[in-house]
């Protein structure tokens, strides 16, 4: 398997690299020393891809197991959709542009702040029903989606500033650069290190909070932790590519048909194929030429569609 | 079991305390290294000025005058525009034309006291073509936004008029009560043409305007409708002759790109004013979507650059700063020109105005 997985790695990076304008030939060529479509254009594009999609598939994993719940993801949770509205007034005053940290700034804030709020909102007497977490979710996302209708509507006659914004909500990675690595890289080095830290913990939170704290776990102190790193991943991904539906839901479900629920081996997984996946979406948009749907638009069709034949079927539906 | 961490020992507080601080000194330091570079005040545009070769040919202050609504001075100008083109051997309107409009100049200054028409404008092309060709004061509302756009018509003139045109002002613009909406067959929500034609508005539906011939089409309209053919009349004539003059000024096109920034750069689409304006000043439109645009552009290596931007962007620093497009031939020689954006994106009569910065940016 870790053959197989080494080897989509080297084709999707090799597909990613020579998928462009210029042809593969002309890219050594002297007149592209100082600025080579592969190294300033590609290779972002090929790492932001690539820190996007694990990170979306592991927040996706953790949260399903703090949770225990197969329907957690920071789509479902609102965690999306608060670092989205905190997004909005970073666009509108263009501070993105003068300070590009602003960016991932916000969205981490915002899923931070959701996060918080949809778990303190979930807790009665000191336990976390799963169908209260879920409901509380989707009636914050549905909350914070107002909010941003409510200030789109407001500004709908500032055209390209809506149009902006619906080519970011749509997920792209067309035009990601070095900055958009530098704004991502770091936050998601310090969340992935985090998350692999307490894989242990991980585990044993997915069997219930009272069974690991009597197996030993410090619960408050590693979920606030894995919280920061879930927050930490999905707003470095918001603010790197925009927002990707659904594939921090079903990827990780995914994964774990194959692989189990054991967070030594699922983690580690749902990067590589959070990864590969992320990639392969955007590589077929570009070799089919389809510019009307972005890579989100995509994960979320795919997403959606997979998700309901998984329910129909009914096939190991559960967080095990 | 709480929700929140407990307070830990001192011992352990302090460690949880380090592994906080590195973290955030970790992210703080790697942004601090790779954007401080990066980090420009946000200052304007610099402001469009006119070269002495261009303004000595075309006043813009003359155009902007003309363009407001004064008559007197479009009949002069398309007559001082055609005397030169005579003298030089240049492309002219047709005479027929330049004695119309003349005629018209002088028949309106002398019946400037018309029956005045109520008139609801609910697209931007409208509101700008009617307040140039009736009075201010004839028109019940302005669309929304519309007075924000001060390079035409200043706050002077749109605060005569008291409504903009909104979902939430339907009664108030019943009770300003309208003789003739002008509205959009493209846009304009169902729901607001219904309204109209409850309270028995008459409407004229525009079509969308995609070129030059769609906007002096739509004049002639708006003049026959509201009883003021002759301006509408003497507007498309000094349209006409305006551009005429534009293209005939000299201008550098050779390996000069036209481009639109907000956020990302994006080229015009044929299929709009801006489009059409710039295929007219013989500049390139390629076919190329904004995904693959940065890569091409740099195989392209324009010698010049002329970008429409809004003016609170300041562009300038960032394109010396981009790995990419500070190695385009134009970024290099200093041949990058700004144009506002506002003037060249809004499709309304003042096409001319937006034709006029166009030329001016390709001023050698």
């Amino acid at each position: 398997m870790k053959l197989t997985l080494g080897f989509l790695f080297l084709l999707c990076t090799a597909l990613v690299l020579a998928t462009g304008d210029t042809p593969f030939s002309q890219l050594l060529q002297a007149d592209f020393a100082e600025w080579n479509p592969l190294w300033h254009e590609r290779l972002p594009r090929l790492i932001v891809l690539f820190l996007t999609g694990a990170s979306l598939a592991v927040s996706g994993a953790v949260l399903q197991a703090l949770f225990q719940n197969p329907l957690a993801s920071p789509s479902i949770l609102g965690v999306t959709c608060g670092g989205c509205l905190l997004v909005l007034p970073v666009f509108f005053f263009q501070w993105h542009l003068n300070y590009p940290f602003a960016l991932p700034v916000a969205a981490c804030g915002g899923s931070l702040l959701t996060l918080l709020l949809v778990y303190a909102l979930a807790r009665r007497k000191g336990r976390v029903e799963m169908g209260t977490l879920i409901l509380t979710g989707i009636a914050l996302s549905t909350f914070f989606l107002a909010a941003q209708g409510a200030l789109l509507y407001a500004l709908r006659d500032k055209w390209q500033f809506v149009q902006m914004l619906t080519e970011w909500e749509g997920g792209t990675s067309a035009d990601r650069s070095w900055k958009h690595v530098h704004m991502q890289l770091p936050l998601t080095l310090i969340a992935l290190s985090g998350v692999l830290y307490y894989r242990r913990e991980i585990n044993l939170l997915a069997l219930g909070e009272e069974e690991a704290l009597s197996l030993g776990v410090d619960v408050p102190t590693v979920r606030w932790r894995l919280f920061l790193c879930v927050s930490l991943l999905t707003g470095a991904a918001l603010a790197a590519m925009g927002v990707i539906a659904f594939f921090c839901m079903l990827l990780p479900h995914l994964v774990r048909l194959f692989y189990g629920s054991n967070a030594e081996k699922l983690l580690p997984a749902c990067m590589a194929w959070g990864a590969l996946s992320l990639a392969t979406v955007d590589i077929t948009l570009r070799a089919f030429d389809v510019h009307l749907l972005s890579i989100g638009n995509v994960s979320a069709l795919i997403g959606g569609l997979t998700f309901l034949l998984l329910l129909t079927r009914k096939r190991s539906f559960s967080y095990a | 079991m709480k929700m929140w961490p407990k307070r830990l020992p001192l011992k352990q507080g302090w460690n949880s305390a380090l592994l906080y601080f590195l973290a955030i000194a970790f992210v703080a330091t790697w942004w601090l290294f790779f954007f401080s570079g990066q980090v420009t005040p946000p200052l304007p545009t610099p402001p469009l000025r006119a070269k002495p070769v261009l303004e000595s040919i075309v006043s813009r202050q003359e155009l902007l005058q003309a363009l407001k609504g004064d008559f007197a001075l479009m009949g002069d100008l398309v007559l001082r525009w055609d005397r030169e083109a005579q003298h030089r051997h240049l492309n002219r309107l047709p005479p027929d034309k330049v004695l119309r409009a003349h005629y018209l100049a002088k028949t309106i200054s002398l019946t400037p006291n018309k029956t005045a028409l109520k008139i609801l404008p609910q697209t931007y092309l409208a509101a700008g073509i009617l307040l140039t060709i009736a009075t201010p004061t004839d028109l019940v509302a302005l669309p929304r936004g519309f007075r924000e756009q001060t390079y035409l018509f200043d706050a002077a003139v749109t605060q005569q008029i008291p409504l903009d045109v909104d979902h939430y002002t339907t009664e108030k613009l019943f009770l300003a009560r309208p003789q003739i909406a002008f509205v959009s067959s493209h846009y304009t929500h169902p729901a607001a043409l219904q309204a109209l034609a409850n309270q028995g508005v008459p409407i004229h539906a525009s079509p969308n305007c995609e070129n030059v011939a769609d906007v002096l089409r739509e004049i002639e309209i708006a003049g026959r409708l509201i009883g003021r053919e002759q301006e509408g009349e003497l507007l498309q004539l000094f349209i006409e002759a305006a551009l005429l003059k534009l293209d005939q000024i000299p201008k550098e096109t050779k390996n000069t790109l036209f481009l639109s920034y907000y956020d990302h750069f994006y080229l015009p689409l044929e299929s709009n004013i801006t489009g059409a304006l710039v295929v007219r000043a013989g500049l390139p439109l390629p076919k190329v979507q904004t995904f693959e645009l940065k890569e091409k552009l740099i195989q392209w290596n324009p010698e010049t650059l002329v970008i429409a931007t809004p003016r609170s962007i300041n562009l300038l620093p960032f394109l010396q700063q981009d790995p990419g497009y500070s190695q385009l031939q134009a970024v290099r020689k200093g041949r990058v020109r700004f144009v506002d954006d506002e003037v060249m994106q809004t499709p309304t009569h003042s096409l001319v105005l937006a034709y006029y910065d166009l030329i001016e940016a390709l001023q050698p």
